[in-house]
C-alpha cells in the first residue's frame, strides 16, 4: 500500500494551509476531505483577519487585546507567535491574490472588531473567507496536491502507539478503505452542528475531534463556545461583525439602543461574549418569557454597504425579503466557534506521535476563554503553517510500517452493525439530531446553570441510548448520505457529551462560559484549562 | 408621430441586403418618420473591445440626442450592444464625462445620456401598438405556423432589456405573429443562440445549433421562422444547407426577417420584400398566404 | 407553511432510471428549498441525498433545478418557489446536463470542477517583493472581488448554450476563473494563462449569448469576463487561426471604413492563403452571390460618412492602451 508522507484531513483554511506548507517543505502530501475544499465551512466566514499594520497599531497592542479578550487563560507565548507572524501570513495571502480591500494609498484597509482597541481586521468586502478559501485552493492546484474528496474519515489508524493513517468511507462508492501515511493532520473544523442555532455549515460535526477523543486524546477547554451576537433567529446565519463596526446598533423593538438600556456604552464593539451575554439577559423577560432584539443598520451609508456589506445585504434580501438599511433586522446570539478541541502543543502535535491537529478542531490555549474576532482565521494561518512544517519534519524522519486491513474491517463491521439492528420503530437519526440541537440550545447556551447542565447531561445520555437503537437502511452503495449523517450524529453526541461535562466542571464564569450559579471569575481555582477524556463511555474532566 | 433616428447597422446593408429596403418600406407604410443616421459607426457587435466600441456608440447616441430623437434599430445585436453601452453611459456620469472629454469633444459632441434606443420590434409593441398594427393587416397569415427566434441580445441581459420597465419585451415576437393572423409555434430554442458568433471558431458547434433550432421548429410544425436579427438570419437561413449536411437530414425551413413578415401581411409582395434573395426558398410559405390585397404601387 | 416538493429520486444501485416522488412538508415562512430538503429527509425519507454546506450562498454546493430553473437552494425561499411551481408544487431536480449520480447529486467534478482545474487558474506571485503587501487601488480590488465572488455553483455552465451542444467546451465558470487570475495585478503569469485559454474549445468558442451572465446568482458576469479575456489576448498579440483573424479583420474594417465589410471578413477569417478554407466559403458564397444576397465585393465596399471620426477614435484608443 502506498505510504504518504503527510495526510491532511480537511480542506478548510487550516487544512489547506497546512497541506501547502508541508508540500513546500518538501513532503509528499495528500488532502482528504468529506466535501470539495471550496464547499468547506470556512467559505462562510465574512469578515476578515487581524494583522497589526494599521497606522498607530503595533504587534504589542494586538497581543494585549488578544490576552485581555482571553480573560486570563491565554498562553502568552502562543499569543506572541500568533501576533508576530500575522504580517507574513497575511501578506503571503495577499500575494497569492486575496482581494483584501484597500485604503486610498492602495494598502490594506482595516475595520475595528469587538474587543480590539483599534481598527485591525483586514477585510475583503464582506466575504474574506470565501476569497481566502478560493485562493488557498488555487495554490493547492498549483502545487498539484492530490485531493480525495467525498471521503468521510471514520477513524485513526494507530499501531505501535503511533498514528499511521486513517480509515475512511468513500462516499461515491461506499467502500471503507485505509490511507496510510507517516503523519496525519486533523483539520476537520468545529462541532457546532450540535447546536440548533449556529452559524456553522452542515459539515461542522466534530468528526476529527471525535476520532482523536476515542483514541484517548483529551479535548481541551470544551466549555468555551463562542456565541456570535448577531445572527438570524432560527437559522443562526450570521450578520457579520462588520455591520456593527460600521455603525449597526443593537436595539429593542422600540428602536431603543441596548447599550443605553444596559448602561454599557459601545456595547456593539465589546467582546463577543459580553455582547451575547447582555443580549441574552435582555431577551429574557422577568417572567421567563422571551422578547426580541434587533439590529438597526439604517445609519450605514449606501456606498459603505456596497463596499463592505454587499454579501450580507444580498443574503437578507433573498432570505428575509428586507433591505439591510431599512427597518429592524431580528437577531439572536448563535453558537459560532468552539474554542475547545483536540489538545495540541504549539506546533500542532498531539500526545500520539504522528498525529497532529490544527484549526477549528484543535485547541492549544492561544485564545483562552474568548477569542478576539478576526483571530480565528489568523490562527488557522499561523498555526496551520506551524503544523504543516512540524508534520512534514516528523514524516521525513519517521519509518513507515505496513498496516493491516483489519482496521478497515473493524469499521466495516460496525457500519454493517448499524444496518443489521434494523430501522423498525418510530425513532430516527434526524429526530435524535434535532433533539440534541434543542437541548444544547436551551440548556448549554450563553447563560448556563448547574441544573440545566445536569438536565442536558441526562438528555445527551438518553440520546446516546436512542442512537444505539436506530438503524440504517443499507450499508455502502452510491452516495449513501444516510450512512454519513449517521456517523456524523455519533460524533456530535460524543462531542456534546464532552462539552456538557466540561461546562459542568468549570464552576466559575470566564470568557465565553457564563454560569449564573457562579457569576464570578475564580482565578484561585480556575486559572487553568479543562481537559476531558473519554473513559469507557463516559466523559471525565481533569 | 413616430419619428426616429434610424440606425440600420452593417448587416442590413451588407450580408442581408434584403432587410434594409424591407424595413424602410414597412416603416414608411406605417407612417414612421425615419431620419437615417449615415455618419455613424458599427456598434462593435460584441466583437470589438468595449474600450473602443463605447466611444463609437457614445458618438452615435450623442448624434441622436442632437436630433432629439430616439434611435430605431433593426438588428438584435446592434440593439443589445448599443443598448448596453447606453446603460453604462447613463448609469455612470463619470465614465460618460471621460468618454465625452477623451473622444467626443474633438467633434464638438457631448452625450448627456438622454437617448433611448429601441428595436423596431419594441417600437411596434410599445410606441406604435399592436392593435394599431392589426388594423393595417390586409393579408392575414391565417393558418400559417410561425416559429419565433429572437437573437440573444433581445433576450439578455435583463437590465439592458429594461425588463422591469417593459416586462413584455420577451413576448412581442409571438404577439406580433398572432396579430398578423399567424399561429405562433413555441420552441425551446427561440431565446437561444443561433450559432453565428462561433461560425469561425467552431463550425461544428455552430452548425449543430443552427440545425437544432431549425429542426426543432420544423418538428413542432412550423412552416416558417421569423427573426428580428439579421445575424441570426445569416446563420439560420444562410447556413441551413450546411446544417442539413451536418445533421444529415433535410430541413428546408424558410426564415424571414421581422419586417418581411409584417410587410407581407400589410400588403407588400414577396418581390417588394426581396424574398428571392433568401438561401432557403420561401415559395412554399408564400403559397400559404391568401393574397387578398396587394399594394399596387411601391410606396417608397 | 405547507408545501409539496416533487423531488427527483434515483438510486443507481437499484434502478437504471429515476423518477419523481412527492412529499408534503410543513415548514417556516422563511424556509429555503434547502431547508425543505432537510425537512423531507427528517419527516419522510432519511435516505434522500443532496448537497449543501454553508446554508448562506457562499460555498456553491447546493445548486439544483427548482421548477426547471437552476437555483442556489439555500438562497431560494419556498414561499417564492411555490408561486412559480406548477399547481403549487415545487419541483426539485439535479442540475442539467451534468451526469446524475444519486437523487439530487450530480457529477460536479466532470461537469465543473475538473474543467476549472484544467485551466491552471492560479496566481503565480512575483515573490521579489518587500515585506508589505503590493499597492493596488481599491477600485481594482472591487472589480476583483466582483469577479471572484463566483462560488463555482455551476449555474452558468448549466445555462451555457455551447456546453449544451459540446460537453468538451470548458465553459463560462472555468473561463471566468482564468479572467480572475489575469486581471489580478499581483499575478506574473498572464501571458501563459492567456495563451492557454486561447486554445481549442476555450475562449474563442463562446457565442457570447449572455446566458451565463443571466444564470449567475451573483454579480460575476461570466460572459463579460470572456469578452475581457479575448480583448486581452488580442492586445497581447496572442492566438492565431480563424477566430483571431476574424476579430482582427472586423476591427480593421470598422477602423478604416466605419462599418463592417463582410466579404473581407470572411476571406480574412479563413486566411488569404488558406485555399481549402476559401473553397469552403464557396457553396454558400456562390449561392448567396447568385441570389444577390452577398454583400458588395470588398473592393467596392465604401467608406461610410463619418469614417474619419471613427478612425480617430480607434487611433486614440490604440495609442492609449
Ligand atoms: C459565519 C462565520 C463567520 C466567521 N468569520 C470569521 C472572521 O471574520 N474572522 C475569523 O478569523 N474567523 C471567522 N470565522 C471562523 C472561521 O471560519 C473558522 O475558524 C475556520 O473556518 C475554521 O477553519 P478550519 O479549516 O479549521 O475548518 P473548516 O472550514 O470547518 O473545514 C473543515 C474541513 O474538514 C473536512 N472534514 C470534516 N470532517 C471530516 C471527515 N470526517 N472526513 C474528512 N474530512 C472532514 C471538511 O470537509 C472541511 O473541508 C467565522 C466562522 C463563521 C461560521
Ligand atoms: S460565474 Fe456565477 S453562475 Fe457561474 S459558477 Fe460562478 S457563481 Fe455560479
Ligand atoms: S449551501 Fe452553500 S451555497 Fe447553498
Amino acid at each position: 500500500m502506498k505510504n504518504h508522507d503527510v495526510i491532511v484531513i480537511g480542506g478548510g483554511f487550516a487544512g489547506m494551509n497546512a497541506a501547502i506548507t508541508a508540500k513546500l517543505n518538501g513532503s509528499e502530501v495528500v488532502l482528504i476531505t468529506k466535501q470539495h475544499p471550496l464547499r468547506s465551512h470556512s467559505s462562510s466566514s465574512h469578515s476578515g483577519v487581524n494583522v497589526a499594520l494599521n497606522d498607530g497599531d503595533s504587534v504589542e497592542q494586538h497581543i494585549q487585546d488578544t490576552v485581555e479578550s482571553g480573560d486570563g487563560l491565554c498562553d502568552s507565548d502562543l499569543v506572541e507567535k500568533l501576533c508576530r507572524e500575522a504580517q507574513e501570513e497575511v501578506v503571503r495571502l495577499d500575494r497569492w491574490g486575496v482581494p483584501f480591500s484597500r485604503n486610498e494609498s492602495g494598502l490594506l484597509d482595516f475595520v475595528r472588531f469587538g474587543g480590539s482597541s483599534i481598527a485591525r481586521t483586514a477585510f475583503a468586502g464582506d466575504a474574506a473567507g470565501h476569497f481566502i478559501l478560493q485562493v488557498l485552493y488555487e495554490q493547492i492546484m498549483r502545487l498539484e496536491i492530490p485531493v480525495l474528496q467525498d471521503c468521510l474519515v471514520l477513524s485513526l489508524v494507530i499501531s505501535d502507539d503511533k498514528c499511521r493513517g486513517v480509515c475512511y468511507y468513500d462516499i461515491p462508492t461506499g467502500k471503507t478503505v485505509i490511507e496510510q501515511g507517516n503523519a496525519v493532520i486533523l483539520a476537520t473544523g468545529g462541532a457546532n452542528q450540535m447546536f440548533g442555532t449556529t452559524s456553522s455549515a452542515f459539515s461542522a460535526t466534530g468528526d476529527g475531534m471525535a476520532a482523536a477523543y476515542r483514541q484517548g486524546v483529551p479535548l481541551m477547554d470544551m466549555e468555551f463556545v463562542q456565541f456570535h451576537p448577531t445572527s438570524l433567529p432560527g437559522t443562526g446565519l450570521v450578520i457579520t461583525e462588520m455591520a456593527r463596526s460600521l455603525g449597526g446598533r443593537i436595539v429593542d423593538k422600540n428602536n431603543k439602543a441596548l447599550s443605553a438600556k444596559s448602561g454599557l456604552k459601545g456595547l456593539e464593539l465589546m467582546n463577543r461574549n459580553v455582547c451575547s451575554q447582555v443580549m441574552t439577559q435582555a431577551m429574557t423577560t422577568k417572567d421567563g418569557g422571551n422578547t426580541e432584539l434587533f439590529l438597526d443598520c439604517s445609519g450605514i451609508k449606501k456606498d459603505v454597504i456596497k463596499r463592505q456589506l454587499y454579501e450580507t445585504a444580498a443574503m437578507l434580501k433573498d432570505l428575509q425579503g428586507v433591505k439591510i438599511a431599512e427597518g429592524l433586522i431580528p437577531i439572536t446570539p448563535c453558537a459560532h466557534r468552539s474554542l475547545g478541541g483536540i489538545k495540541v502543543s504549539a506546533n500542532g502535535a498531539t500526545q500520539i506521535p504522528g498525529l497532529f491537529a490544527t484549526g477549528g478542531c484543535s485547541c492549544s490555549g492561544t485564545h483562552g476563554a474568548n477569542q478576539l474576532g478576526g483571530n480565528a482565521l489568523l490562527d488557522n494561518l499561523v498555526y496551520g503553517r506551524a503544523t504543516g512544517i512540524a508534520s512534514s519534519d516528523y514524516a521525513a524522519s519517521a519509518v513507515a510500517k505496513e498496516v493491516s486491513d483489519s482496521f478497515a474491517e473493524d469499521q466495516r463491521k460496525s457500519l454493517r452493525n448499524l444496518v443489521s439492528r434494523g430501522t423498525s420503530g418510530k425513532d430516527s437519526q434526524t429526530a435524535i439530531r434535532s433533539d440534541l440541537q434543542k437541548v444544547m440550545n436551551d440548556k448549554v447556551g450563553v447563560i448556563r446553570h448547574k441544573d440545566a447542565l445536569m438536565e442536558a447531561q441526562k438528555t445527551v445520555e438518553s440520546l446516546q441510548d436512542r442512537y444505539d437503537k436506530v438503524g440504517l437502511q443499507k450499508y455502502g452503495g452510491t452516495f449513501n448520505t444516510e450512512l454519513c449523517s449517521m456517523v456524523e450524529l455519533g460524533n456530535l453526541l460524543d462531542i456534546a457529551g464532552a462539552t456538557v461535562a466540561s461546562a459542568l466542571a468549570r464552576t466559575e464564569s470566564r470568557g465565553n462560559h457564563y454560569r449564573s450559579d457562579y457569576p464570578k471569575r475564580d482565578d484561585k481555582q480556575w486559572k487553568k484549562h479543562t481537559l476531558v477524556y473519554r473513559e469507557n463511555s463516559s466523559h471525565v474532566v481533569k | 408621430m413616430n419619428k426616429y433616428a434610424f440606425f440600420p447597422g452593417c448587416v442590413a446593408k451588407g450580408g442581408c441586403p434584403e432587410l434594409y429596403p424591407a424595413a424602410v418600406k414597412v416603416a414608411n407604410k406605417l407612417g414612421f418618420d425615419l431620419v437615417e443616421m449615415e455618419d455613424v459607426g458599427c456598434t462593435g457587435a460584441g466583437v470589438l473591445s468595449q474600450e473602443v466600441s463605447d466611444p463609437i456608440n457614445a458618438r452615435t447616441l450623442a448624434k441622436a440626442e442632437v436630433l432629439g430623437l430616439p434611435i430605431m434599430t433593426i438588428c438584435s445585436t446592434c440593439q443589445g450592444v448599443i443598448g448596453k453601452a447606453n446603460l453604462r453611459l447613463q448609469k455612470d456620469p463619470e465614465y460618460r464625462e471621460k468618454i465625452n472629454r477623451d473622444y467626443l469633444a474633438e467633434e464638438g459632441l457631448e452625450y448627456q445620456g438622454t437617448t433611448d434606443v429601441k428595436h423596431m420590434l419594441w417600437i411596434l409593441g410599445e410606441d406604435y401598438g399592436l392593435e394599431k398594427l392589426k388594423e393595417q393587416v390586409v393579408n392575414p397569415l391565417t393558418g400559417v405556423k410561425i416559429a419565433s427566434f429572437y437573437g440573444c441580445y433581445m433576450r439578455r441581459p435583463s437590465d439592458v432589456l429594461q425588463l422591469d420597465q417593459f416586462p413584455d419585451r420577451k413576448k412581442y415576437l409571438e404577439a406580433t405573429i398572432e396579430i398578423l393572423g399567424g399561429e405562433a409555434v413555441a420552441t425551446k430554442g427561440k431565446g437561444q443562440c443561433c450559432g453565428f458568433p462561433i461560425l469561425s471558431a467552431n463550425e461544428r458547434n455552430s452548425l449543430e445549433m443552427c440545425g437544432n433550432h431549425t429542426i426543432e421548429a420544423k418538428k413542432k410544425g412550423a412552416d416558417v421562422m421569423v427573426t428580428p436579427c439579421p445575424l441570426c438570419h445569416l446563420e439560420l437561413d444562410g447556413m441551413q444547407p450546411r446544417a442539413e449536411s451536418h445533421k444529415s437530414q433535410k430541413i428546408q425551413l424558410p426564415v424571414l426577417h421581422l419586417p418581411q413578415l409584417v410587410g407581407l401581411a400589410i400588403g407588400f409582395t414577396p418581390k417588394d420584400m426581396k424574398m428571392e434573395r433568401h438561401i432557403v426558398s420561401t415559395k412554399s410559405f408564400e403559397k400559404q398566404i391568401q393574397w387578398i390585397e396587394v399594394l399596387s404601387k411601391n410606396p417608397v | 407553511m405547507e408545501v409539496t416538493l416533487k423531488i427527483f429520486r434515483y438510486d443507481p444501485d437499484k434502478e437504471t432510471k429515476g423518477n419523481h416522488s412527492e412529499y408534503a412538508i410543513d415548514v417556516d415562512e422563511n424556509a429555503t428549498v434547502l431547508d425543505g430538503l432537510m425537512e423531507v429527509k427528517s419527516s419522510h425519507d432519511s435516505s434522500l441525498s443532496f448537497k449543501g454546506s454553508c446554508r448562506t450562498g457562499l460555498c456553491g454546493d447546493c445548486s439544483v433545478q427548482v421548477n426547471g430553473k437552476g437555483t442556489v437552494a439555500c438562497r431560494t425561499t419556498l414561499a417564492k418557489a411555490v408561486k412559480k411551481g406548477k399547481d403549487g408544487v415545487v419541483s426539485v431536480d439535479p442540475l442539467y446536463p451534468a451526469k446524475k449520480i444519486k437523487d439530487l447529486i450530480y457529477n460536479q467534478n466532470d461537469f465543473l470542477l475538473e474543467k476549472y482545474k484544467s485551466m491552471k487558474p492560479w496566481v503565480v506571485s512575483n515573490l521579489a517583493h518587500g515585506a508589505r503587501e503590493d499597492e493596488v487601488s481599491d477600485s481594482t480590488i472591487k472589480e476583483l472581488q466582483r469577479v471572484m465572488s463566483c462560488t463555482m455553483c455551476g449555474l452558468c455552465d448549466q445555462g451555457c448554450l455551447v456546453i449544451a451542444v459540446d460537453e468538451q467546451y470548458v465553459g463560462p465558470a472555468a473561463l471566468n476563473k482564468v479572467y480572475r487570475v489575469v486581471m489580478d495585478p499581483r499575478d506574473s503569469s498572464k501571458r501563459e494563462k492567456l495563451e492557454f485559454a486561447s486554445g481549442a474549445r476555450k475562449v474563442w468558442d463562446c457565442t457570447h449569448c449572455f446566458e451565463a451572465t443571466a444564470h449567475c446568482p451573483k454579480d460575476v458576469r461570466p460572459t463579460e469576463s470572456i469578452f475581457e479575456l479575448r480583448d486581452m489576448a488580442i492586445k497581447h498579440g496572442i492566438g492565431h487561426g480563424r477566430p483571431v483573424n476574424h476579430h482582427k479583420s472586423f476591427a480593421a474594417s470598422v477602423k478604416n471604413d466605419g462599418w463592417l465589410d463582410e466579404t473581407r471578413l470572411a476571406i480574412e477569417t479563413e486566411g488569404w492563403f488558406n485555399l481549402p478554407g476559401l473553397l469552403k466559403l464557396g457553396p454558400v458564397g456562390l449561392r448567396a452571390f447568385m441570389k444577390r444576397k452577398a454583400p458588395l465585393p470588398y473592393f467596392l465596399h465604401k467608406k461610410r460618412k463619418g469614417a474619419d471620426a471613427i478612425k480617430r477614435i480607434f487611433n486614440k484608443w490604440e495609442r492609449e492602451s
